[in-house]
Order: C-alpha cells, then structure tokens, then sequence
C-alpha cells in the first residue's frame, strides 16, 4: 500500500462526518432534462479513455434539489472519534437523483439504482471544502454564505457569494460577488399534496427524495441517498489531463427528521446573479442563456451588500428562477464513503 | 494541446477553478525574515515529505542545505495576479485566461532550503539540486489555494492575512489567522486563530532602533551604494541571492509533495509525487532592511498549530498554549515582480493499486536545472515528453 503522508495541510476531515442537528431548507426547481443529461454524458458517460462499466441517466421529470445545509456540530467520525476537530458551516449545492445502470461488456444495461450526483457545490469552511474536493471529488467552491431565520418579521433569507469578475476583460479585479438571494417566509405553510398537484412528474421525484431520509420513528432504511462524484486532478504541466480520475461513491444519510415544514414554491423569491464567473454554471446545469437578458433586473432585492462583515458586489443581472417546492428541516446526518466504483486509465 | 491517446482527460466544468500557468505577479511588495534553524528538524521533513521508500529505489536525497541552516519567513502582497497563458482550455469560443482579469492576494510561507543530492556519483553531479520547502503556506485568495493543492503540490491554507505599517511611519506589522483548534480536546470548536504576527520598527536608515545597527548584517546594505549594487544586480542577473546571502531568493524553486488520499482509505495515497516550480523574481528595488533588533516574531504554539510549528521552530511536541517568541538575524523589504513557471514533476512514486489493477510504476526526471540544456542535447530526457521544454 502506498501511504498518504499525513501533514498539516491535509488533516482536514477525513470520513466519515457526522452534523448533529443539521438546518436544512431545500428548493425543488425545474430545469430542462438536457441540463441534467449532459452532466451525466460529460463527467461519467464518457471515454477517459476507458469508459467506467456503468450509465448514468437522467429522470424524465426535470427537477433538482437546490439544498442549503447550516452545521452547527460539524466533525470527523474517522477511527470513530466523533467530535474531533468540531466545526460550524454552511453549504449550498444543487444534486438531483438519476438513474445509474451497470454495464455489462456486452453493453447491456442492468441493475438498476438510484443514486444523486452534485454537480455544483459551496462552502463556507475552507477546512471541509478542501476534504470535499480532494477525499470525496465534490468540487465544492469557498462561498461567503448567509443563511438566516428571522422571527420579527418572519423572514428566511439566504445569500451566496463567491470571488469572480461580472465580466471577463484583463483589467477586471477579481472581489466577492453574489452568486445566489433565496428568500421566503417561513410561517406561511402549505400542504405537500397540495403543491405536488400543482407539478406533473414532482411526485414522482418527491417520492425518491422521501426514499433517501429516515423521518424520526422510522425503523426502514432506504437505500437510496448514495452519492456519486468524478473525483479527479489535473497534471501540473497540462490542464487538459488528469493525472488521477475516479467516480466515487458515498452515502448522505438524514436521520432524526423533525420538524419537517412544506412550503408553496411559489412564495420562495430565488434568483441567481449573472457575471460571466457564473455564466457557464448557469446555463449548463440550469439552463439560463449565456448572456442576461437585455431588461434583467440587477441588484440585490433586499438591498443586501455584506457577509460576515464583507462587501459584496450584487450589482449584477438578476435571473429569476421558479421554485416548485420548499421544504425545511432539522436532522442529524453522516456522510460516508461507499468505494472508488471506476478508477479511469486502468 | 492535444490529448496523447493514453492521457485520462480532465473533465472541466466551472467549478473546476484552476488557472493554468505559467503566471505573472509585477510589483509584488515583500518582506522577508530569517532565523537560525535547527536542521535535523529540516531533515525530518525531508525524510518525512520527500523522501520516501528506499534511497536506491528512488535514485535521490533531500538535505538540509547545510551553509544557509535557516528559516526564512516571507509575507508577499500581490497588487496583480495573472495566468500568461494564451491558451483557453479548449478550441471554441472561450475567453483566454490571459484576459480573464486579475486577482489579488496576500501570501505568507516559510521557506526551508533543502538539496536534492543523487545517489552516484554521476547523478550526484547532473541531478543535485537546491530547492525551497515550504511546509507552511498560507495564502488568502481561495482559487490560488485550491490551484496550489490540486496542481502544483503545495499545501495552501485559507487564512486572513493583514499586512501594514505599524506604529511608526515605514515599520512592518503583518499577521496570519487561520481557522484551527485551540485545544485538542474532543468537541472543542473551530475558531480562526492567529498563528503568527511580526512587528518592526521602521525601516533602516532610522533613529528608532534599540540598539546601534552597525552591530548587525544590515550594516552591510546601509550605505545607499550597496543598496543600489543590489538593485542592479538584481536587474542584470539573479546573482542577487548571493549577494543578500540568501535573504532573497530571487530564483526559488520550489519542491512539494503533490498526493492525493484514496477516498475510501485516507490512509493509501492514490496519486504521489514530486513538484516542482520556479519563482524568479526580476525588477527588484526600495529594497530596505529591517534592524533585527527590532522585529519582532510571534507564532502561537496552541491547539493544532503545534504540529506546523515544529517543522521550523524549537516548540515541543506537544502544545504549550502560549506564544513562541523568534529572534530573527534578518529581515528586509523589496518590491519585485515575480514570474511563477517551469512547473516539473520530477518524481511521481510507485502506487499500488486495488482492485487488480496493475500499479503505477514509479518515473523520475531529476536533472538539475543547470543540466537540463546539456542533457537535452545530448539525449532526450526520461520522463513524459509533456515536461520536456
């Protein structure tokens, strides 16, 4: 076995990690199928240059979880010893459940599994941002990050900001911009079968996301909450190739499920920032033009400019999108680490 | 660039975050301190970093580089950062990351001199070399952070960093916080901690000094003609770090150990190897000493710092809780620009692998710098075609 050499730069967080009393608020958004689908074909479908012995598809109902998650006891269980190194965080990332089939030599698809995949992903914690990136292959993005709940008045409120130009020229300066705004309020509640009669196909995916959380009392556990990432590094002479490429799979378990509240999609304020930083992730994996529209509204809406007390640019183009579902909960989760399913070059 | 059939391509999206090299950072305001350093601790962290297995299976050894057994410690602030790159990443309509903007960033290091020597006496002549460890460096640009680790091998922390005048008009007082553990007790929470401060009196020539600084090194730049001679040597030539006595490492190349964990082993490395880059600092000038009487350093030896910390300082192994004073022998300050390039995996070690899955044998290109044009000459180089130059 070839060790890893342990080091001050690299102590963060191996896995597992384990959040006790996790906030979480998730957004059901609808996005064109093609967004999904081309994630898939671009980081798993795909020669590199072997192809890996599975086929990942997209759902026929086009929607996707954008997911806020505040971790107030945030640790590594690893050698179980949990609360070693105990962290606060919040991240951001947007996952949806596909279909991963195995693949047989003979190029038949069988066993079917569900599984979710996160093509984007923010943190406000530099220490489990890295782990991210470099043990689990999620390449989460360092964010300024806000998430709020304020009783008086009622307001949820979540803003993301990351480093990055509005547009790409050779005297741009690089600052914190917004990326994200979320904002709704949380008294006004609604009923789940009502607002998944207002969306064909949502059901459907709803009935998948219950599948990947045990709610408090619940002896049944599904097996439907693994993750699968492209974990992989680049050469340090050509950015074109990957000296290391592996699809990854972990399990995302939520146990302890309380105080579960739905919400009319409609009622949740969602808008994205545009700047070319983000242009490409917005159109790829939600389908925004590549440019804003000419009569987009900029600014942030609530007038917001800082974050931890840092000044943030939200004088960009404002891109609305429609929200379907909203949910907020508390629970306890682990993040554990399944196997190395494909290591590619082999 | 084009793909070579066995290459395993990277899948780019934009969260990928890299910017290729090589990069240009002009007029880049430094400060640089030196200490005395024990060298058997460099040498533990060569042996621990670099190298690693067995001498004949690797063909090389890191030293301490024995005539400059010291420690220097170096805050950067870079006005401008930029990738001189004229490539985009592929061949449609992509901006070149050339004008992609800039960014700024603060950066502070501690620098180790070490020397690669080969293990025969032929190698021992084409492939030894001086490099630069840093084993600790903080920066507080997070894409220059995620660059440095998932690139070029170095371990770039995310930390604020404040870099000023202090009291006195033309002193120093820069500081690092970085997010860590003040106790190493369980459910003892993150905090962003400061780990070291430095703070100075003024710049030579100046009345505020505690003592005569005709005592100290810095008499030998206090006379405005060698402060001068230094500046043109530093435009003609890179021989500026002799005659600095090391104090500006005008042409550093740096080694880091580039390693990535297997996911479900954190354990098993899946990748490991060893990278290195040249900085050459060019255009130096207001370069200004510090009297060493007067700077003072201190690192905090508590919770999870202490480990860092005894890489390059006389501290326990264990965390006393309370700062850690340094009496440097030097300190300085110069603008430069800096030219950030030639990144080299000179050796990538042997990795097994699971799965039945074949390891990866172990590659080296070791030749120094120097012979690198003799070596090309006379026969190609032995690692992959893509860092022959």
């Amino acid at each position: 076995m070839t060790r890893f050499v342990p080091n001050f730069s690299t102590q963060q967080l191996p896995p597992p990690w384990v959040s006790l009393g996790a906030r979480n608020w998730v957004f059901a958004i609808k996005v064109p199928q093609k967004c999904l689908q081309d994630f898939l074909d671009t980081h798993f479908n795909c020669p590199a240059p072997d192809y890996a012995p599975y086929f990942y598809e997209a759902y026929d109902y086009p929607y996707g979880l954008l997911r806020v998650t505040k971790h107030d006891n945030f640790s590594s269980d690893y050698g179980g010893a949990a609360g070693m190194r105990t962290l606060r965080k919040i991240d951001v990332d947007w996952s949806y459940p596909v279909t991963r089939w195995q693949v047989s030599p003979e190029n038949i698809r069988f066993n079917p599994q569900v599984v979710w995949v996160e093509p984007m992903s923010f943190d406000n914690n530099s220490y489990s941002m890295f782990s991210s990136r470099e043990i689990w292959g999620t390449e989460s993005e360092m964010a300024r990050i806000a998430a709020d709940e304020e009783t008086d008045p009622p307001r949820m409120h979540i803003d993301v900001a990351v480093q990055g130009v509005k547009y790409f020229r050779p005297k741009s300066i690089s600052h914190l911009i917004g990326v994200l705004h979320i904002e709704m309020n949380p008294e006004v509640e609604s009923e789940l079968e009502k607002e998944l009669s207002k969306h064909p196909g949502l059901a459907s995916f709803v009935g998948v996301l219950f599948s990947s959380v045990r709610l408090s009392g619940q002896a049944d556990f599904n097996h439907n909450s693994e993750v699968n990432t492209l974990k992989q590094f680049r050469d340090v002479f050509n950015m074109r190739v990957a000296v290391y490429r592996a699809i990854i799979a972990s399990r995302t378990d939520h146990t302890e499920v309380a105080d579960m509240k739905f919400y009319d999609g409609s009622k949740v304020e969602l808008d994205f920032m545009w700047s070319q930083t983000m242009a490409e992730a917005l159109h790829d994996y939600f389908g925004f033009p590549k440019t804003p529209p000419m009569q987009s509204e900029e600014g942030h809406p609530g007038g917001a400019d800082q974050i931890d007390s840092k000044e943030i640019d939200w004088n960009l183009p404002r891109l609305g999108k429609e929200v379907v579902l909203a949910a907020s909960f508390t629970s306890n989760i682990r993040y554990d680490i399944l196997d190395t399913l494909h290591t590619y070059g082999s | 660039m084009i793909l070579n059939r066995q290459d395993i391509p990277f899948a780019q999206s934009s969260s990928s975050e890299q910017v290729p090299p090589p990069y240009h950072f002009p007029n880049v305001s430094v400060h640089t301190f030196v200490w005395p350093i024990d060298i058997s601790r460099v040498q533990a962290y060569c042996d621990q970093n670099f190298n690693l297995g067995s001498e004949e299976e690797r063909g090389f050894t890191y030293r301490p580089a024995a005539l400059w057994p010291y420690a220097t410690l170096m805050f950067l602030d870079y006005p401008v950062m930029t990738s001189s790159n004229p490539y985009p990443l592929s061949l449609d309509d992509e901006v070149p990351y050339t004008d992609r903007g800039i960014i700024k960033q603060r950066e502070v290091f501690v620098a180790l001199p070490v020397i690669r020597f080969g293990t025969n006496p032929k190698t021992l002549v084409t492939e030894t070399s001086l490099e630069w460890a840093l084993p600790f460096i903080v920066v507080n640009n997070p894409v220059s952070s995620v660059c440095g680790r998932e690139m070029l091998g170095l371990g770039k922390l995310l930390s604020d960093i404040d870099i000023g005048e202090g009291k006195y008009h033309g002193s120093f007082d820069g500081s690092v916080k970085l997010p860590g553990w003040s106790s190493l007790e369980s459910s003892t929470p993150m905090e962003i901690l400061e780990i070291v401060r430095v703070q100075t009196n003024p710049a030579l020539p100046t009345f505020r000094t505690t003592r005569s600084p005709k005592t100290s090194l810095s008499t030998l730049f206090e006379s405005r003609e060698a402060s001068v001679a230094i500046e043109e040597f530093a435009n003609f030539s890179n021989f500026v770090s002799d005659m600095s006595l090391g104090m500006i490492p005008t042409n550093m190349r740096t080694i880091g150990l580039k390693q990535y964990r297997d996911a479900k082993d954190p354990e098993r490395a899946v990748y490991q190897a060893l990278v290195t880059c040249r900085s050459r600092y060019s255009n130096l000038s207001d370069f200004k000493m510090y009297d060493e009487a007067d700077i003072h350093i201190q690192f905090n030896d508590i919770g999870t710092f202490n480990e860092i910390l005894q890489v390059f300082l006389e501290v326990g192994g264990e965390p006393s809780g309370s700062p850690f004073y340094l009496q440097p022998v030097a300190g300085c300050r110069f603008t430069a620009d800096i030219d950030f390039d030639q990144m080299r995996v000179i050796h990538s070690f042997a990795i097994d692998r699971d799965n039945g899955l074949p390891p990866i044998p172990a590659q080296s290109d070791l030749t120094a710098p120097w012979a690198r044009p003799l070596k090309g000459f006379f026969g190609p180089l032995t690692h992959p075609k893509r860092n022959v130059e």
